[in-house]
């Protein structure tokens, strides 16, 4: 990356990005567009010169198209995490561990601010400043391979995550993952976390993956999330009632409700109204909800308001190449660099992983716990595999896509084990050209020719 | 020679050799192929150099080129940059039109390709995981018997039986033959039960892909008479003789696309 350029917000769009509302945050001060935009040109830069890296596989690069302002405002969102949580982890609000693919809202509702591995990771690497990107991803890799020398080299790269919390580099209050067994790194997790001298506590939520025609499933849940929410409340402070839940639960079905209809309108859109790495930052947030889901809902609707103007001028998203091939992603944690799939003539209409939680809304009304354990055993990503793939078949029809990548990490055995099979239903089911790849280098810039390769063989295939 | 036809060259820059071919009205006019060496632009000007020598030409005579394979994202003396799956997909077709099915060997990877009558890419596979199944492979076991890599094949068709052999790591395959050299097994078994595993190696990926008739062999390794006799068997199919040295294809399909793509831009009719 010898010739790499930092990448800078032109100044001819500050004054229209100031006029813009600012976010809202649920502690519930507001941070006005201003703000935002002296944080993203003057002082991130300085602190976090590596997110603004211009190099094409920069695979955390931010989106190019400087017009759609909300995206300047996710990228805020992104940068300002370190801070944001560490200030709330001063003032008492526990940070949690949460892996697994559940929903958030029980977390949250008892006070924590949630944390998955992904965004572990990202902030373990955030906490030394100044870096340019091969230095920050060479951190990133001592990381990982801390991880690895201690807890075994046939994990998946979240090990990273779970060697940052071991090694302190993130404060995290509480383990409490699901134990979702497609995912292969729970054993792993467990193992880095057990019996171990830090003085982290842990609460295993357990989770039937086999739970078709399983009536007791989401009874089963609901104790567990009733024993989970009281250990965060213990920790946070907070009075639970059932009315605190379902405020959680209405605030976060409409983070869902919103980026299901964005994705309606970019589907339905002549041309797709905004670049690859937008869209899918709108699944992130309804999905992940950046550890504020009130800033994040404030920013899903200015987002949606966006693109419904973009949709009714014919307006496409800057990066998206003329008749796009539309590809549609498959599989965990990982997934191909945005920027190098637009330039090879690409663009993604969608990923079952994230999509999957956002596609199901939690009932508003009775009992809080039952409904959202209901919720969690409707996700079609935790069906039985052919279910599994019949809806992403339906999602790819619906999103007209016109190729599908299914793509794994090393070391993740659940999915690599069925991306051949899904790929395969969905072939058959849509006449959509399916490959898989298994990738190695995940978060890397460098060193990504064998998986590129792929991708953009198959790009020009499609 | 006349200058005033045009000419378009491929570039195929591999991990053990780069290839260029020069084609003019359709058909080829000469072709260069050098070892590879760690600068990729300068082993991508090589094999170019050499083809435009051969053809009496300057590289401004030539009005388009593709790169392709592993160097074509540093190629700054191509139009164009293409994968080298689109490439030997569309070499093969020029050469064969009656080709469905590609296996494509070359220094790093393998690769089963699926074609059409046009000769577009309709499902590709690739190993994954390792070296074992590539050139790479070969050439470290030629190390082992300290005999030359392109002798390989030749040795292993005097077989008179075929040690079997793990498939799934070229460093566990090299102590697995020291060892198997040590108990004093016959070079030539050994080199058969080699050829063997790469072959049902690379019969793995065509069960995602399948195969239909004809098939065709491309890439440094389908020079290997070893190698293509334990695919045939693998795969019980007939290989098509190639026309050129197979080593060339990519480069060649690259050189195809360099006059399609010169041609939609509009420059010439
Ligand atoms: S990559 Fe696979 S094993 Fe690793 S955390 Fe994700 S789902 Fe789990």
């Amino acid at each position: 990356m010898p010739n790499s350029k930092l990448f800078k917000y032109p100044e001819e769009i500050k004054d229209k990005f100031i006029s813009t509302k600012g976010l809202k945050f649920k502690n519930g001060t507001t941070v006005s567009s201003a703000e935002i935009w002296e944080f993203m040109t003057e002082e991130a830069p300085r602190r976090f010169p590596y997110a603004f890296d211009a190099n094409a596989n920069n695979i955390g690069r931010f989106s190019d198209d400087v017009h759609f302002l909300s995206g300047i405002k996710r990228a805020y969102l992104t940068l300002t995490f370190k801070d944001r949580l560490l200030k709330e982890h001063a003032a008492g609000t526990p940070t949690v561990l949460v892996q697994g693919g559940q929903a958030m809202d029980a977390y949250y509702a008892a006070g924590a601010i949630p944390v998955r591995p992904g965004l572990v990771m990202q902030w373990a690497q955030s906490m030394e400043e100044g870096l340019n990107l091969r230095q920050s991803e060479t951190r990133g890799i001592n990381i990982l391979e801390s991880g690895r020398r201690k807890i075994s080299i046939d994990a998946c790269n979240q090990i990273s995550a779970h060697a940052a919390i071991d090694n302190k580099v993130v404060p995290i209050d509480l383990i409490a993952p699901f134990l979702c067994l497609r995912c292969s790194d729970m054993a792993f997790l467990v193992e880095t976390h057990r019996n171990r001298e830090h003085d982290i506590p842990r609460y295993m939520v357990d989770y039937p993956v086999d739970h078709e025609n399983k009536p007791w499933a989401a009874e089963y849940i609901e104790v567990e999330l009733k024993e989970l929410i009281t250990k965060i409340a213990a920790l946070s402070g907070r009075k639970i009632t059932d009315e605190v839940i379902f405020d959680e639960i209405r605030l976060e079905n409409r983070g869902r409700k919103i980026a299901n209809e964005i994705a309606e309108l970019w589907w339905n859109a002549e041309n797709p109204p905004i670049n690859s790495t937008d869209f899918f930052a709108i699944a992130f947030l309804a999905n992940d909800f950046l550890g504020d889901p009130v800033a994040s809902v404030d920013l899903l609707e200015q987002s949606k308001q966006e693109i419904e103007e973009r949709v009714k001028n014919n307006v496409k998203g800057y990066g998206v190449p003329d008749d796009a091939k539309r590809l549609y992603i498959c599989g965990s944690c990982v997934g191909p660099n945005a920027h190098h799939a637009e330039t090879a003539g690409a663009v993604f209409v969608g990923r079952d992983d994230n999509w999957s939680c956002i596609s199901v809304l939690v009932e508003e009304e009775g009992n809080p716990y039952l409904n959202i354990a209901k919720s969690m055993l409707e996700y079609p990503y935790e069906q039985r595999t052919e279910k599994r793939a019949e809806w992403t078949a339906e999602q790819v029809r619906r999103s007209r896509a016109s190729g599908v990548i299914f793509m794994y990490q090393w070391g993740c055995n659940y999915q690599s084990g069925v991306a051949r099979m899904i790929s395969d239903i969905i072939r058959e089911k849509t006449g959509v050209p399916t490959t898989f790849v298994e990738v190695g280098e995940l978060g890397r810039s460098e060193a990504t020719e064998q998986s590129t390769n792929r991708v953009e063989a198959f790009i020009e295939m499609v | 020679m006349s200058l005033n036809k045009n000419f378009f060259a491929g570039v195929d820059v591999g991990s053990l050799a780069a290839k260029s071919v020069i084609l003019q009205d359709g058909e080829i006019f000469a072709t260069g192929l050098v070892p590879s060496g760690v600068n990729s632009v300068e082993s991508g000007l090589n094999a170019l150099n050499l083809a435009l020598e051969t053809a009496g030409l300057k590289k401004e005579d030539l009005t388009y080129i593709v790169g392709t394979g592993y160097g074509r994202v540093s190629a700054p003396y191509a139009n164009k940059a293409v994968t080298e799956i689109t490439c030997h997909a569309k070499g093969t077709n020029y050469l064969h039109p009656t080709v469905r099915t590609i296996i494509d060997m070359g220094g790093q990877d393998c690769k089963a390709i699926r074609i059409d009558k046009d000769g577009a890419v309709i499902d590709f596979a690739m190993n994954d995981k390792c070296a074992a199944g590539t050139g790479r492979f070969l050439e470290v076991m030629a190390g082992v018997f300290k005999v030359r890599l392109e002798d390989l094949g030749a040795i292993a068709l005097a077989a008179t039986d075929t040690v079997p052999m793990s498939s799934t790591c070229t460093v566990f395959a090299e102590s697995e033959t020291i060892s198997l050299v040590a108990r004093g097994e016959k070079p030539e078994n050994i080199l058969s039960g080699i050829h063997h595993s790469i072959a049902n190696r690379i019969a793995g990926l065509f069960s995602r892909v399948g195969i239909e008739s004809d098939v065709f062999f491309s890439g440094g390794v389908a020079k290997n008479i070893g190698m293509k006799n334990a695919i045939e068997e693998a795969l019980k199919v007939t290989i098509v003789k190639p026309e050129i040295d197979p080593q060339l294809i990519g480069a060649l399909g690259a050189a195809v696309l360099a006059r399609s793509f010169s041609k939609k831009e509009g420059l010439w009719a």
